[in-house]
């Protein structure tokens, strides 16, 4: 038996699951009826901090000097709170009109009918896309339908310091190594480093870097058809990879996996107690800065992600982005903000790349040439692209269920490095999960 | 012939009317203030609560629509939800270490205050302040930073010669205890509770006692423990249902994970798991009957006991 619900019944009854010992909640916004003018009021949510939000307000300004008769308002809210209230209120019905998102799950929200389809707003050039890269656009894709417009991106690579590895009068790592040649030059590396510190941070449980693996391989993580891409032996083999590193000594422990998973400038990489580890682009900088704070070596290179097949690149490429959802009933200014924040010179040069590297080209060229622009954002931009360029990047796919996916794969990599369950049992709990949180 | 007797009515006071009008007009009018709450518990608590009794039968992923299942989420549940028994697991250990340990050091620290030592106001006051502020957000992540690899508490076993580099935090065997380290050190409260109930144990008993020549433990044992066994039950009770509620220094310590391999996975962060990370609402909403359901066993489970083991004085 099926029941329908209205949308506010599914907005009290999402909100009542919790009742008996937690709440949630989200507040709501406006907008005005679509005219086809530019000309409402809308709202933009988004991720991030205060630092952020003023960025945003910034562009904001920027847009209502453009369009003096619309205003947008900025709602911000950190990472894991915001995931939380775009459920609740999108089963409300109650997104704003410019919805921020990212290539890890928009997915369930597209698949859900929550998000529209921006490829008519494509077609009409209310949105340009015309300087984004092709695979950059491909990461706000389902089935070759435009749902998030990436406005900054970011790319897993491997990263290492290069001070520590000159101290320890070992070989920097080079372009086009398999993870044995990985794993070689950390068993290689690690006799030569001081007490305490590691080859590299412990990364069996980090789903990035697992997708990288599968890739690599020649595999996908997720199918067409939003299944597992995957077989249980090619887990278990990443598993077993990163187990055999701990054994020898050259990972992080397991026991210190919550720190490697805490704040970015408190990463054994970071307070130099790891050398080398997968990174975005954009942390690459702060992890320097960090270190630098420290008063440690801190100059930090980076090559592409292993892989066992030349050809296939490893560098998985994810975007974050604006999103419309279909309850917005002022498409055109809606249109008119994502294509602002997309494109605009001057909205960039005042974002900063602050949440990814801006993904338009020409805003890229602006960056780079702008004085003002902070080196480290310069540094990211030139890095992504030399990717772009030599096309040394690769997409993946983002199914809904993909978070609980994640956790269960730390959750069970760690059940056995503790000794708590056989690979074969975690990988079997894995895909009992996985299969679950697809179906 | 028979006669019919009238049962005399009673006489009615001369101002019933007036009083039953006023009795009216107070009973509106404590109606009329009652009202906010009542609205707010029928449609915030209320009525949410009686959803997800709807929605613990159905499949409900936020978005999208319910489907009704029937017994399904409560069948996968006990069945085939490993996770769901080891939150249960995880729960029961830290309520069964750490209700106790808080009673235990509460009543201590309570007689030890009760003794009339000087400064008594501010040994309560620093005593009691964990407990408004170590349930916070600030002291679970202050507690990361104190049991990880190279915290404040392995810094201080090094300064007494054991160096080691242990993550109390990051080990499965450990990361509960720092919980339960972590709710013990709120035992403020409680103490206070406990140093009320003793104040009101009359001296009179314990004189008595001495002059039958009862000891110290004897007086505690047969005088302190009986009179302040309302004051136990109570407390103990209030306990138990805030270790069923635990969350907060769960959620911060393991990033919200419940790990290290589940190890701090208390059933309400389970819930939360369920409910907001895997968006599965209808068996969240399971589990939280579940937990309705056993955390009332357990309060019905300890009235029970009351009747034999509490001393209210009048029987």
């Amino acid at each position: 038996m099926s029941m329908k619900h209205t949308r506010t019944a599914s907005s009290v009854a999402a909100i009542a699951a919790g009742a008996l010992a937690l709440t949630a909640c989200g507040a709501g916004g406006g907008s005005s009826a679509p005219t086809g003018e530019v000309d409402g009021a809308i709202a933009y949510g988004f991720w991030g901090n205060p630092s952020r939000g003023e960025k945003v307000n910034a562009i904001a300004d920027l847009f209502e000097a453009e369009y003096p008769d619309a205003s947008v308002t900025g709602e911000v809210a950190d990472y894991y709170s915001y995931i939380e209230r775009l459920t609740v209120r999108a089963a409300g019905g109650d997104l704003p009109c410019a919805t921020g998102t990212q290539s890890t799950f928009f997915a369930q929200y597209a698949d859900n009918k929550v998000l529209r389809p921006l490829d008519d707003l494509i077609e009409s050039g209310q949105i340009d896309t015309s300087n984004i890269p092709e695979d950059v656009l491909a990461a706000g894709q389902i089935d070759g339908t435009q749902y998030m417009i990436p406005t900054g991106t970011f790319v897993r690579l491997l990263a290492y310091n290069a001070d520590m590895v000159a101290t320890a009068g070992a070989e920097p790592l080079t372009e086009g190594m398999t993870w044995e040649d990985y794993a070689t030059w950390l068993r290689d590396l690690q006799p030569a480093l001081p007490a305490g510190v590691y080859a590299a941070e412990n990364e069996g449980g980090l789903m990035f870097t697992f997708t990288s693996w599968v890739v690599g391989h020649g595999a996908e993580v997720f199918t067409e058809d939003g299944e597992l891409g995957f077989d249980k032996d090619m887990l278990a083999d990443y598993f077993q990879y990163w187990l055999d590193l701990g054994d020898d000594g050259v990972i992080v422990p397991p026991a210190s996996i919550p720190e490697q998973n805490g704040a970015l400038e408190l990463t054994p990489m970071a307070t130099g107690s790891a050398v080398a580890a997968t990174r975005d682009i954009p942390h690459i900088y702060i992890n320097e800065q960090a270190l630098a704070g420290a008063g440690l070596p801190s100059n930090i290179d980076q090559v592409s992600m292993p892989t066992e097949d030349p050809d296939q690149s490893a560098n998985i490429l994810g975007s974050n982005g604006i999103s419309i959802p279909e309850s917005c009933d002022d498409i055109p200014t809606a249109a008119a903000w994502t294509d602002f924040f997309a494109n605009d010179i001057d909205a960039a040069l005042a974002f900063q790349s602050d949440n990814g590297i801006v993904t338009n080209t020409e805003a890229q060229d602006a960056l780079l040439e702008d004085a003002e622009t902070p080196e480290g954002v310069k540094q990211n931009v030139t890095i992504l692209r030399g990717l772009t360029e030599s096309g040394d990047l690769t997409t993946s796919r983002y199914p809904a269920g993909l978070n609980t996916i994640s956790n269960e794969l730390l959750r069970l990599y760690q059940s056995a490095a503790f000794g708590e369950m056989s690979v074969d049992d975690a990988v079997d709990a894995f895909f009992v999960s996985a299969e679950d949180a697809l179906r | 012939m028979t006669t019919t007797i009238e049962r005399p009515l009673a006489p009615a006071p001369p101002d019933a009317g007036r009083g039953r009008a006023r009795r009216r007009r107070e009973n509106l009018a404590g109606y009329a203030f009652m009202t906010p709450w009542l609205l707010g518990f029928v449609f915030i608590i209320g009525g949410p609560v009686l959803v997800s009794l709807y929605l613990s039968f159905t499949d409900y992923a936020v978005l999208g629509e319910a489907e009704w299942i029937g017994a399904e989420n409560y069948v996968r549940m006990f069945t085939s939800d490993p996770r769901f028994w080891a939150a249960l697991r995880v729960t029961f250990i830290y309520l069964l270490v750490s209700v106790p340990l808080v009673q235990v050091f509460a009543l201590f620290l309570a007689t030890v205050l009760n003794r009339g030592i000087r400064g008594l106001p501010a040994y309560r006051a620093v005593f009691y302040v964990p407990s408004l502020i170590g349930g916070s957000v600030a002291i679970a992540i202050l507690w990361r930073f104190i049991f990880e690899s190279d915290g404040l508490f392995n810094n201080l076993l090094g300064f007494v010669g054991i160096e080691t580099s242990h993550s109390w935090i990051g080990t499965p065997s450990t990361a509960l205890s720092t919980l339960i380290v972590l709710n013990v050190w709120q035992f403020g409260a409680a103490m206070i509770i406990y140093l009320a109930g003793l104040k009101n144990v009359p001296l009179e008993l314990y004189e008595a006692a001495q002059i039958d020549g009862a000891g110290a433990w004897r007086q505690f044992r047969s005088i302190t423990l009986p009179m302040l066994s309302p004051v136990i039950f109570f407390n103990v009770l209030m306990n138990v249902v805030a270790a069923f509620q635990a969350f907060n220094s769960a959620y911060v310590v393991s990033n919200g994970s419940g790990g290290p391999a589940d190890s701090t996975l208390f059933y309400t962060l389970y819930l939360y798991q369920r409910g907001f990370v895997d968006f599965d609402m209808g068996y969240a909403s399971a589990l939280g009957w579940v937990l309705l359901i056993i955390s009332g066993a357990v309060a019905a489970l300890l009235f029970t006991l009351s009747r034999r083991v509490v001393y209210y004085g009048d029987e």
